[in-house]
């Protein structure tokens, strides 16, 4: 049982033995009187009545004015289905579009293998679904029949007015009729589930998986874009019908089966692997942002040479040497010096650290001219002062009586020498390797001491140089890969890269200024305090004009970058602020005793903070940090004030005015989609995520 | 058995750390490089920012604020300002119309739809969810531009065949409805009706008392009503009587031209200082508990050091000067210095408005369709017009706004035990009496800290205004950067003007929940 209740696996209560007691007698009679005309005197009834009708007025009136808007003949739906690669990656060539599909694939196989290996999903009572199944066919049938065409004679009274079926088209009377079938099997199927569930004293409720239900989703879209008819233009004015491209049906339904193909291999790989698969998947959903980014931006003209280093280029110069070079060497001194036995082994690893800098400094050593003329030696300055650091830091090792303390000597020389590397010439590379591996050496006190950190320790520098060598070949080094220019990124493409990178950016500057708002250290608390106040006290459309066109101005001259780097800027700027103000709730709620408890076992403040204090704080907030999240998905969409062709800027100002003049004066319908658009997403994941956080207890401590 | 306690040994004294691993000096070592650090940063970008609007030809200056415009504001008190400075007081007068008219209709709303949500009737309780769900999931952006194609796409076009009076217009040129439009007796008037509400609250609070003292119904609030009405009435036909506070505005402008400019300076000064003074006394002794001053947290600290350093920088303004310049562009005029700040010709403005006169306060005007060139339009004299971009904004953050406040007054009144209610019904209370009475005084202070962060986003959001071209104080801004190249100025501005905003909500809803807690024990 207990191996059952691990986070992540959904756990329903176990029954009790005694049998449920007899449900009171229900119909629908009972329930109209009991929610729709409550109440013990006459008076009440009919105030409650009065309620509902009128309710009932509003509500079926704005059935039925959904229904008229969408089928008014003056629609022109075509605007939106032969714009839909114009709404979605704007202006992206077409040749190149198995670059998008790629990248959607990827995330999809990820998000199936995680779906498996989270256990995310659960199962729903069948009886659930059927209501669900029930309501919706009942709110079908009814807007059929409360859709007014276009010329039908009316009947009824003036709110409740309906087309005479006589007039009803045939379309319209199929959907009538199968929504009322559907409406009506789900209801009698469902009485039975209930009956049946409640014979057996409710200890074999029927249960399905819901991930069915997005599988079952996946197989009707597919179905539906080989077989539906869309409207599209037909010359300048006029629209007509046809099937949907297979160019972009394909792709899809080829996505959709390996989806589910990703989901059913997870199956096994998650038996046999459980806590692999967990790994592979944390790490391959950090490389694949760099990677979708590749796939999608840019020219896929890779210069085999630079990677894997052959012909001009030296091998331990390519990508390959120089991530095994630092990944193998640095690896196993963060082995060593995270759990040291004895002084002797950091002093050797000391040594190899010291050995491998005056070899650095031997190999690629060119002094910058001010170094050069203070100690007239050439190359060999590098050398030199890459000796004198060594014989420090061996000194310091020789001399500490402690074999953690000479792990400390190590982390500050080598802090020394990251600094130094900054003001030497060499690739930005290498300086970005030599600060890392600095920061992970003096973390190593911290946070190795057992084997358990050890291997955290040294997985993490594997992780940290790895992305770090791919990044570099991806958006620093000059290779022969090409940007597309930045105006191909459009749409709602453009609209989820600001979201994720917004989010990506700020949460780390955010948890660090809650940190230092919560920080017992006055200065800190007050600058942490002071941004977080003046962020949050101005709107983030003044913070998207700051990081579109004032930005620029506060940097030296001659740095210059695309409005998109501004506004991220600018959308991190705003971000971080409300990340903090969430964790710093989070940091409040986590109890004294327990920065107490973590002092009481020796926990330094460093250690207290990150090991103990701040994954309950998270934890606490994860469900307002989610629901940040979708507010900056919303958020997105003000980029389209500053002028960035987001989805939303596409839809109002560049599909009604400047493409087919079929499509003129169509904002509004444009706008109606828009928010139909918004709406299932923002929708769809907040459903999501706080029905994972109720099964998992997130939120809770 | 307890061991003894020895007193602390000399050796621990000995055996201090050396200063470079001592923990306090080390902190303040780590804290004071960072503020320097710090320091250094914002001057490098400062002076970096300075140095490159030199190099474009513009440098910073508050210059531009005084110098003419040559934009046309779509509306607003001044739609034709001669400065940058008049032109963002008017794009901050026009936001706040939108704020403070947005705040009272979307907590309206959002109380009904709260109530709704609870209701016991099935399908009330469904469509206010409904609606909750629908409009809080899509970016208020998108409703923003909803309503603006909406209103220009939907009503038709003003012809000139409707040129005359009417009862209700609606075209792409905005909504006009019947107003009441305010003629000169409408101060008087207003100070009386005034007057008439610090009446009903003396009323009220009278009755208050007695019903305490005899422990009978008296009625409070219909009585304070019956006040409240009996001014309204009286005063339309009695305002002419407020024509005493014209001698007293006339009085108080002769003293004031009276004494030198730098009395009116120190005065000014002193005010302002003492306000922030006040403000932080007041911030203070709501912090303070039966068992001494609560801990305070930074947002406390920061707030009290923002409005010292406020009270403390306006003191310094008018001292130097400074708050005759702006004054001075704010209403083109150039003797005011001499004129004591503007103080007595706003008394004399004042005094004019209560002279006895006997017309009426208001005048029932409906709107009106006037053709003055080719093309009909609403008449200003006459009833009231919205234009689209305004409808547009208010409806967006309105509606937006309603949302979330339904969900917080849902969750302000499940957070009420269930037990309170059944005990007002076991009183034999109405379910409505239950509620106002008992369950919304007890809800309201789950609800208060987030409705004002509402207030605040609410506020903030305005700023769409932008986007349907409603001439808000970022519209204006953003024009004005445009075309002086102002770039920090203009932020400035708007940092300094959202912040003031944000405050003084801030105290409004911090004011209302210390009443609230008060009542509690």
């Amino acid at each position: 049982m207990d191996e059952e209740r691990r986070p992540g696996r959904v756990f329903l209560e176990p029954p009790s033995s005694a049998p449920p007691p007899e449900p009171p007698p229900a119909g629908p009679w009972r329930w109209m009187r009991e929610n729709l005309f409550s109440g013990e005197t006459w008076p009440k009834i009919a105030g409650n009545g009065i309620l509902t009708l009128a309710f009932l007025l509003i509500g079926l009136n704005l059935l039925r004015f959904v229904t008229t808007y969408t089928f008014d003949p003056a629609r022109k739906w075509s605007a939106v289905t032969y714009n839909m690669k114009l709404l979605m990656v704007q202006a992206f060539p077409g040749d190149d579009m198995i670059r998008i599909w790629t990248s959607i694939g990827i995330v999809a196989v990820l998000a199936a293998w995680s779906l498996r290996s989270w256990e995310v999903g659960g199962s729903m009572p069948l009886g659930r679904l059927l209501s669900m199944l029930r309501s919706a066919g009942a709110i079908l049938a009814v807007m059929a029949v409360m859709h007014h065409g276009a010329e039908a004679r009316v009947w009824g009274p003036p709110l409740l007015q309906v087309d005479n079926p006589a007039d009803w088209g045939g379309s319209r009377l199929w959907i009538f009729l199968a929504a009322s079938a559907v409406a009506a099997a789900a209801h009698l199927w469902g009485r039975r589930v209930r009956e049946a569930s409640r014979l057996s004293g409710g200890e074999s409720e029927p249960a399905f998986p819901v991930l069915l239900l997005p599988a079952a989703a996946m197989a009707v879209i597919a179905v539906v874009l080989w077989t539906a008819r869309l409207p599209v233009v037909d010359g300048q004015f006029d629209e007509t019908t046809a099937r949907i491209a297979a160019t972009t049906a394909r792709p899809w339904t080829i996505l959709f089966a390996v989806t589910i193909a990703a989901y059913l291999l997870a199956v096994p790989l998650q038996n046999r692997f459980p806590v692999g698969l967990r790994r592979f998947l944390r790490i391959a959903w950090i490389f694949s942002y760099p990677v979708i980014v590749m796939v999608i931006q840019r020219k896929p003209v890779l210069e085999w040479a630079d990677i894997l280093g052959f012909g001009q280029v030296s091998f331990f110069a390519s990508d390959l040497g120089t991530l095994l070079v630092f990944g193998v060497l640095g690896g196993a001194a963060l082995w060593i010096v995270s759990l040291p036995r004895s002084k002797k082994e950091v002093g050797a690893a000391a040594g190899g650290i010291g050995f491998c800098l005056v070899g650095g400094a031997l190999l690629i050593g060119d002094p910058p001219a001010w170094l050069a003329a203070l100690l007239p030696l050439g190359g060999l300055t590098d050398v030199l002062l890459a000796a004198a650091l060594t014989t420090v830091m061996m000194l310091g090792v020789w001399r500490v009586a402690d074999r953690v303390e000479a792990v400390r000597v190590v982390g500050t020389c080598l802090a020394v020498a990251a600094a130094a590397v900054w003001a030497l010439p060499m690739p930005f590379l290498y300086r970005a390797l030599v600060t890392a591996f600095a920061l992970l050496v003096m973390g190593a006190p911290t946070f190795g001491g057992t084997p358990a950190g050890r291997r955290n320790l040294t997985v993490g520098w594997a992780i940290v140089a790895a992305l770090l060598v791919v990044s570099f070949r991806l958006g620093v080094a000059e290779t022969g890969l090409e940007y597309q220019s930045t105006t191909f990124l459009g749409g709602f493409n453009l609209t989820i890269l600001l979201t994720i990178t917004g989010i990506a950016l700020s949460f780390p500057l955010g948890v660090l200024l809650a940190l230092g708002r919560n920080s017992s250290l006055s200065i800190f608390r007050l600058v942490c305090t002071g941004y977080i106040e003046l962020v949050r006290s101005v709107p983030l459309i003044t913070w998207l004009f700051f990081g579109a066109s004032m930005l620029v101005a506060f940097l030296p001259q001659g740095v210059e970058f695309d409005e998109l780097v501004g506004v991220i800027g600018a959308l991190a700027i705003f971000s971080s602020a409300y990340v903090a103000v969430n964790i710093q709730g989070g940091l409040q709620a986590v109890g004294k005793g327990q920065y107490e408890a973590a002092q009481a076992v020796g926990l330094s403040t460093v250690q207290s903070t990150s090991l103990v204090i701040l994954p309950q704080a998270i934890r606490t907030v994860i469900p307002a940090l989610v629901s940040h999240i979708i507010v900056s998905f919303k958020d997105t969409s003000l980029v389209a004030i500053i002028g960035l062709t987001d989805v939303l800027l596409i839809a109002r100002s560049a599909i009604p005015q400047q493409s087919n003049p079929s499509f003129q004066g169509t904002i509004t319908q444009m706008m109606f989609f828009m928010a139909l658009f918004y709406w299932i997403f923002t929708y769809a994941f907040s459903k999501m995520s706080r029905r994972y956080e109720r099964n998992v207890g997130l939120g809770e401590r | 058995m307890t061991a003894p306690v020895r007193p602390p040994s000399r050796a621990s004294e000995h055996a201090r750390p050396p200063f470079w691993r001592n923990a306090l000096i080390l902190k303040w070592v780590a804290q004071i490089v960072f503020l320097f650090g710090f320091a250094w940063m914002l001057w490098v970008l400062i002076t970096q920012a300075t140095a490159n609007l030199r190099a474009t030809g513009i440098s910073f200056s508050w210059d531009f604020l005084g110098e003419p415009v040559g934009i046309k504001l779509g509306e607003g008190f001044n739609t034709d300002p001669a400065t940058s400075l008049e032109a963002m007081t008017v794009g901050m007068v026009n936001m706040l119309r939108v704020t403070w008219s947005g705040i009272i209709v979307a907590t309206l709303l959002g109380a009904l739809i709260g109530i709704a949500r609870l209701s016991s009737n099935w399908i009330v309780s469904r469509i206010a969810n409904a609606y909750i769900e629908f409009f809080r999931n899509i970016p208020l952006l998108v409703q923003v531009f909803f309503w603006l194609a909406l209103v220009i796409s939907t009503f038709p076009d003003l012809t000139v065949d409707q040129e005359g009076t009417g009862w209700f217009f609606a075209s792409p040129k905005g909504v006009a409805f019947p107003w009441l439009t305010p003629l000169a007796g409408r101060w008087q008037y207003l100070a009386l009706v005034l007057a008439g509400l610090f009446a009903a609250r003396w009323v009220y609070k009278r009755r208050v008392a007695l019903l305490e003292e005899q422990g009978r119904e008296t009625y409070a609030f219909t009585w304070a009503a019956v006040v409240v009405v009996a001014f309204l009435v009286a005063g339309w036909f009695a305002h002419p009587v407020m024509g005493i506070l014209g001698w007293v505005f006339s009085a108080l402008s002769w003293v004031w031209g009276a004494v030198p400019a730098l009395v009116a300076q120190i005065v000014l000064a002193l005010l302002a200082l003492w306000l922030a003074f006040w403000y932080i006394r007041r911030f203070l002794a709501s912090r303070r508990t039966p068992a001494g001053l609560a801990k305070l947290t930074d947002e406390d600290y920061f707030r009290m050091a923002l409005v010292g350093v406020i009270g403390l920088a306006v003191a310094v303004f008018f001292m130097t000067g400074w708050g005759s310049v702006i004054v001075d562009r704010l209403l083109g005029r150039s003797d005011f210095f001499k004129m004591n700040w503007g103080l007595e010709p706003t008394f004399d403005f004042l005094a004019s408005k209560f002279d006895f006169s006997t017309g009426n306060p208001f005048r029932f005007t409906r709107p009106e369709v006037v053709v003055p060139t080719r093309f009909p339009q609403y008449s200003q004299e006459a009833g009231h017009s919205l234009t689209p971009g305004f409808l547009a904004i208010w409806l967006g953050v309105t509606l937006y706004t309603a949302a979330f406040i339904g969900e917080i007054v849902r969750a302000g009144i499940m957070g009420v035990p269930k037990g309170q209610g059944e005990a007002a019904a076991a009183l034999g209370m109405h379910r409505g009496r239950a509620l106002r009475l008992v369950v919304l005084p007890q809800a309201s202070r789950i609800i208060l800290p987030p409705l004002g962060s509402q207030y605040l986003n609410l506020a903030k959001n305005t700023s769409l205004g932008i986007a349907v071209a409603y001439a808000e104080i970022v519209q204006v801004g953003q024009t004005i950067f445009n075309q002086t190249g102002q770039a920090l100025a203009v932020f400035i501005i708007w940092m300094t003007f959202f912040s003031v905003v944000s405050l003084s909500l801030a105290s409004v809803v911090n004011y209302y929940n210390r009443k609230m807690k008060l009542v509690e024990r």
